[in-house]
């Protein structure tokens, strides 16, 4: 089977800390956390801060937050990547976007309404498909346009799918991604499983006691190679493989090996032609809860074997909160620009190591360091795992530093 | 496609049939629909016997473990399909875990956020079916959940197929589910999409809006080659798909593009299809996208192929009719029966479809199209082509 060359041309950033890929790279040098306190949800929960957007002005109004975040992400990602401005390739362009709560605020709105008109009208964003169609609807894309609902592997699977079908000639750009907005539905339910730390998360540290929400969207142009080299584009990376793999185990830990991560893992390097020795860095899924590190950190064991001990790896969750579904989507981004800068962002507030996470996580100011080959790795639940690798593609493309 | 992938399990959970044989028999008995209460829901018996640590799961859950589970005996796999990691499992739903939102939404917009159920919160992510199912059949391979509309269902078995071909899984358990829920039929009668006749008469002079259900149906997909060496039951196989999305004001074309695109991976020309499984559901303006896309992409045939459609008989029942249409057309092609559409009312002045009706008809057919069209953007098509010896 002829398969192609997938690339990412574009990048799209909606987060607490960044409105572009630009503002997010400078803020992952300058450790810059989007994480405020916040009595939007009110006092009753046991969380007190989140990363909530500021979105500028939007002409998106009329639309469901979830889908406001993702435009604006998407409108980024389209014009970084140059295609915005060119003709002739709107037709077969598909849109793929992941997200956990989707338009949870419009049905809180639907069910709050009075008004029977105002009902009519939010019944139109209540499906989680509103999110993708509003996006391709704005850009006039005509090829195939899905929804991905896997909790906080959505964007990532989305992403996944989004390559498969570029690589097996299936569509010659993909916008890929997610987007998850603040909803009182995540802050009350995750209050109540006490997964949200009252203090700040702390992925990998011993301390740790939780995640912190956020908000954000975050979306890329996927192209093929050589659609993306004929017309001269910038291209950040080539996106190589990925694999998913479900853990089979509990509706919402993790398995404590992390089995299924495991599987996503060697099946997304195996899909890449890679060996584990090529791999360079890993951003790993880092929520700061006691069950997720320790199994992620596992699994990572068990793939890399000996290469675990000298190979970095990080969390960007403190940075942005966890976005639940858009996750994925924002930490590949993220992963991405510091590969273009020669650099692994540090996890903040990771100061006293786990011993059950006794990997190589970088903390402190970061590490200049040459990335060829990244990982990113992000988990669910319902037991859902996906794994993305990434390369730098050092014979096209300019690296903007 | 490579691989010649097929269907070698069915099972399907509908409020008034539970299993493929059941489904199969109402839908070709034809003629009238016998009245009942709509919406139609799935009776709480028929998740009698489910394993008693799933009884958090929600309703989405439970219908969607009952197909599966039905369709993985069907396969005569056992309870555990083969190597666990080389089986995976895709879910597509509409709606998704929306129902299950309100309901803990109500708690908390009553009582407080502090007051919310734990355990309903759990399966407010869509993917808690899958992740339910994957633990009770052991299905450690490829995993997504997929919510993309009323395509989710046929979205679903297109990334089901191309996990087979493209080696990530030897096994595929592709389905689709969608339950009912107050504020969802509040909101799809103020759309004015139900009909206030309770019943779904597509293309006739009767048709008034959709009779909506509750519904899941599930199918097992693995290589031809697989298939047949441990003996199972072959029933059709996926011969190409197709996958669109556009404006709404442009879902006729989509559809068409869609359809366009499944033949043509099938390899074969428009006049070769034998009858086509519609998505048609009685609204009008749904259907009359549905009809030029039909004529936009078949030209001329779309005015002789036979045309049935399911939706008379089961009502709407969104990401699942893509799939159980997809189960009546596998079955179609396995026993050479095509059953009408239920109710004969005067066809709609103009509609230039071969629409069959009343009870079954031996048409034989060697390919069928399959579509789903989800009125917020996307279209998807499906040809299945019969694997009789």
């Amino acid at each position: 089977m002829s398969t192609h060359r997938v690339v990412i041309t574009g990048l799209g950033v909606t987060a607490s800390n960044a409105l572009s890929s630009r503002e997010l790279a400078q803020a992952l040098v300058e450790r810059r956390s989007g994480i405020r306190q916040t009595d939007r949800f009110g006092s009753e929960g046991r969380a007190r801060s989140a990363g909530e957007v500021e979105l500028p002005d939007s002409s998106a109004e009329g639309v469901d937050r979830v889908s406001q975040l993702a435009l604006h992400a998407a409108e980024e990602a389209l014009r970084d990547s140059g295609l915005e401005a060119q003709t002739d390739w709107r037709e077969d362009a598909g849109v793929m976007l992941g997200t956990s709560r989707g338009p949870a605020l419009s049905l809180e709105r639907f069910m709050r309404s009075e008004s029977e008109a105002a009902r009519r009208t939010l019944f139109g964003e209540l499906p989680f498909s509103s999110i993708a169609h509003n996006v391709a609807a704005r850009f006039g894309l005509g090829g195939i346009l899905s929804t991905v609902t896997m909790a906080c592997v959505s964007s990532s699977l989305a992403i996944g799918r989004a390559l498969d079908e570029i690589r097996h000639g299936r569509a010659p750009v993909m916008l890929a991604g997610g987007a998850d907005a603040l909803t009182h539905l995540s802050f009350s339910g995750f209050s109540v499983l006490r997964a949200m730390t009252p203090t700040v998360c702390r992925p990998f540290d011993h301390r740790r006691n939780g995640m912190v929400l956020g908000e954000g969207a975050g979306i890329v142009v996927l192209e093929e190679l050589h659609h993306a080299l004929k017309r001269g584009a910038r291209i950040h990376a080539e996106l190589c493989g990925w694999g998913t793999a479900g853990d089979a185990h509990h509706p919402t830990s993790p398995h404590p090996e992390g089995r299924g991560l495991q599987q996503a893992m060697s099946l997304a390097l195996r899909q890449s032609g890679l060996t584990t020795d090529q791999v360079d860095f890993v951003n790993l899924h880092g929520t700061g809860t006691p069950a997720n590190d320790p199994a992620e950190c596992h699994a990572l064991r068990r793939v890399f074997g000996a290469r675990t001990a000298s190979l970095p790896v990080n969390s960007l969750k403190p940075y942005f909160g966890h976005t639940l579904g858009a996750s994925g989507a924002l930490e590949l981004i993220g992963s991405v620009l510091g590969m273009e800068r020669d650099f692994i962002p540090p996890t903040l507030h990771c100061e006293d190591l786990d011993p059950k996470c006794d990997v190589d996580v970088v903390r402190g100011e970061g590490r200049a360091q040459r990335i060829d080959v990244m990982m990113s790795t992000k988990s669910a639940f319902g037991g859902a795992n996906v794994a993305l690798v990434a390369r730098r593609l050092p014979e096209a493309g300019r690296v903007v530093r | 496609m490579s691989r010649n992938i097929v269907i070698s399990g069915l099972g399907a959970v509908c409020p008034r049939a539970t299993g493929h044989t059941a489904l199969w028999e109402r839908f070709s008995r034809g003629g009238a629909e016998p009245s009942a209460p709509a919406p139609e829901r799935i009776p709480d018996a028929t998740f009698e016997g489910q394993p008693a640590q799933l009884r958090h799961m929600d309703r989405l859950g439970r219908i969607s473990l009952a197909a599966t589970t039905l369709a993985i005996e069907d396969s005569g796999l056992g309870t555990s399909p083969g190597n666990p990691l080389q089986t995976g499992i895709a879910f597509g739903s509409g709606y998704g875990c929306l129902p299950t939102n309100e309901e803990y939404l109500e708690g908390i917009l009553e009582r407080g956020a502090r007051y919310g159920n734990p355990v309903v919160f759990q399966n407010t992510v869509t993917n808690a079916a899958t992740g339910y199912i994957s633990m009770v059949h052991d299905l450690r391979g490829p995993n997504a959940t997929l919510c993309s509309g009323w395509t989710a269902g046929l979205e679903a078995l297109r990334f089901g197929v191309q996990q087979i071909q493209e080696g990530q899984a030897e096994r595929m358990v592709v389905g689709s589910a969608d339950t009912l829920s107050p504020k969802l039929l509040e909101g799809l009668s103020l759309q004015g999409w139900l009909s206030r006749r309770g019943t779904a008469r597509p293309y006739t002079e009767e048709s008034d809006g959709m009779r909506v259900s509750e519904a899941a149906c599930t199918l097992v997909l693995e290589e031809h080659t697989e298939a047949r060496k441990r003996g199972a039951h072959v029933y059709a196989e996926l011969a190409g798909t197709g996958h669109r999305g556009g404006p709404l004001t442009e879902q006729a074309r989509t559809l068409a593009r869609a359809v366009r695109d499944a033949v043509r991976a099938a390899r074969i020309e428009p006049e070769q299809l034998g009858v086509v499984f519609s998505c048609a559901n009685g609204r009008r303006d749904f259907d009359a996208w549905e009809y030029r896309g039909l004529h936009e992409a078949l030209g001329a045939h779309a005015a002789r192929v036979p045309v049935t459609c399911p939706k008379a008989v089961f009502g709407e029942t969104f990401s699942a009719a893509g799939t159980l249409a997809v189960l009546l057309g596998a079955l179609a092609l396995d026993t050479g029966l095509v059953p009408g559409t239920a109710g004969s009312p005067p066809r709609a002045p103009g509609c230039q479809l071969n629409l069959l009706s009343g009870a079954a008809w031996r048409l034989e057919p060697e390919w069928v199209l399959v579509t789903a069209l989800g009125g917020e953007g996307s279209a998807l098509a499906v040809v299945l082509r019969g694997c009789r010896p």
